[in-house]
Order: structure tokens, then sequence, then C-alpha cells
């Protein structure tokens, strides 16, 4: 009997996966508010579903200040989990609402995958830690305004 | 393992007693000079505090020295050095410590450990390991601060932009990342 459960299970997942076998790719941007207050760094983690998502490329956000792809462990990237930062020390530094960063997603199954982001730390250019507003978005456009 | 003196001897150093090696370090690392500055403050904001009544003072004294006079024996001149030199001397520094690691307590030069086999510094000195210490240490490059030694985390024999860069990837390591001081 147990050995029959085992086997439904089985038959059951792959069955599942049989009928829903769509595999695409999806782009997501982080979006960060920091109001009045230049944004001079910051450091995210963002958690997954790694059963049913995986990141394949990390880009940089729309600013100058952040054009480059953030720091990232590629062991994150199809983890589960994935922290991405970056800093800069030019005297010209996003204000208010900005893309930082750009995910590129490879999603299996059609529905919308879940991603947490989480604010680990932000500051300014004197180094002072601020709390800014966090958000990630669908891609929209070529560049993502 | 700390590549930073202690806080006695940043105190040594503060009051021109220190090693030369001590005073080397000090000379090139910012975290030393800011540690130093905040002793120094200190050591101000202690000799700011209202002064004793003296004679409140000499009157206990006597009646110590009156109590104790039958039974101590003719003491050395170095024992009588020790009681009224160095004993209250290493007490003012023990106090001088204490109140500076109360106010401070997260502000020493501490390594945070995250990369096996080696500590990571802690460039902005919050007990915190994470993106704020690269951008602490590319704008000490940038503004041609002075660089610690053991800023050099990708020992080409320099400190630059791309250990600030090493220091970045380091903490977002999701395996060894670290945060906590």
């Amino acid at each position: 009997m147990r050995r029959l459960l085992t086997c439904m299970s089985v038959f059951v997942v792959a069955a599942t996966w049989a009928a829903d076998p769509e595999v695409r790719f999806v782009a997501v941007d982080l979006w960060s508010d920091s109001g009045d207050r230049p944004l001079a760094a910051y450091q995210v983690d963002i958690r997954y579903d790694a059963r049913r998502v995986r990141v394949v490329g990390v880009e940089g956000g729309d600013h100058a200040a952040f054009v480059d792809p953030p720091h990232y462990d590629p062991k994150g990237m199809a983890g589960g989990r994935i922290t991405l930062a970056a800093f800069s020390a030019v005297r010209d530094l996003p204000t208010g609402k900005a893309r930082l960063a750009r995910l590129h997603l490879q999603v299996e199954g059609k529905a919308v995958p879940e991603l947490n982001v989480e604010l680990v730390t932000a500051g300014t250019a004197t180094g002072s830690r601020i709390e800014v507003d966090l958000s990630l978005e669908p891609m929209k456009g070529e560049r993502g305004k | 393992m700390s590549d930073h003196p202690e806080t006695v001897e940043l105190e040594l150093y503060r009051t021109g007693e220190a090693d030369v090696d001590v005073c080397q370090h000090v000379a090139a690392c910012a975290v030393c000079q800011e540690q130093v500055a905040r002793l120094d403050s200190l050591a101000g904001s202690l000799n700011d505090l209202p002064a004793s009544d003296p004679a409140l003072f000499a009157d206990v004294d006597r009646a110590v020295l009156a109590a104790i006079a039958g039974t101590s024996e003719r003491r050395s001149p170095f024992l009588v050095l020790v009681r009224r030199r160095l004993i209250p001397a290493a007490a003012a520094a023990l106090v001088l410590l204490g109140t500076f690691w109360v106010l401070n307590p997260r502000t020493g030069p501490a390594p945070v450990a995250n990369a096996p086999g080696r500590a990571e510094p802690d460039v902005n000195g919050d007990g915190r390991l994470d993106i704020l210490d690269a951008l602490a240490m590319a704008q000490a490059v940038e503004r041609g601060r002075r660089l610690a030694p053991a800023w050099d985390l990708n020992d080409d024999g320099r400190v630059d932009t791309k250990d600030a860069n090493t220091l970045a990837q380091r903490v977002v390591s999701v395996s060894g990342g670290g945060t906590e001081g």
C-alpha cells in the first residue's frame, strides 16, 4: 500500500510537470524610493521559489550611479536567495524613485513568480543609514521606465 | 584577530607613550585615528568635570593613613610610589577605558569575521559588514584619505577601488556574507 501511494505521488508530480511544462523568461526591475536623500549604496536580499524560478541575468539600473550591474553571488542565481549590492562614490546620486537593477528570470509554469525583496541596508554619501522603499516590478518598456 | 592596536595601546599613543609600531600604524590608519580622537574627546570631558573638595579627601586620606599606621611596617620608596602614583593612575585608566567602552560599545576597530581564515575590515567601524563598508573604502580612496594596509583585500600591495569592489563582492556572498559584527 505504501509503495502504491509512493508511485501515485510520483505519478501526480510527473503529471503536473507534464501538464505545465511552459518555461518562459521574464524580467523584473528593482526600484527604490529614497525620498529627498541621495542614495549612495544599497544592499538587498531577494528570495524566490527555487523550484520554479531561476535568475539567469542581472543588469544595472537607469541612473548613472548604478548603471553597472550590482554585485551578487552567482551561487544565488539558483538557490532561492540572491543578494544584490552596489555603491557609488560619485557626487551625482539618485533621489526619489529610481530603478536600481533588473533581474532576468527563467520561470516554469504560467503562474506569476513570487519574489520577496528585503532591504539589508542603504546609505547616503556620508555613510548614514537610511530607510528606502523597495519594490520589484515587471519590466516596462525597453528600459523599464 | 584584529590588525589594529588595542584600545590601551591607542590610549598610550594619545598620551605619547606608545611604541613606534603603534605610532606608525595610527599615522596610516583612519580608523585608529578616529578612535584616538574619541579617546581624546573623552579625556577632555573627564577633565572638564567639576573638581572635588580636596579638604574632604584630605580628611579621608589622613583617617585611612592613621588607621593603617599601626599595622604597617616601614615601606620602601618603591612601594610608596606604587601606592601613591601607579595605583591611582591605573584606576583612572580603567575608569577611562571602561567609560569609553560603555559609551561606544560597537565602535572599536573590530573586524567582522566573514571569509574563512581572514577577518574583513569593518571600514566604517559600525560593527557590521555590509555595502556601506565598501562605500566608505571607495570614498577614502577617491578623496585621498589615509588608507589602512589591512584594506588591501586582493593582496596586490595597494589599496584602491578594486579592494572596495572585492569587499562588496564578499558582502553579497550567499554562503558567507556577513552583516553582524
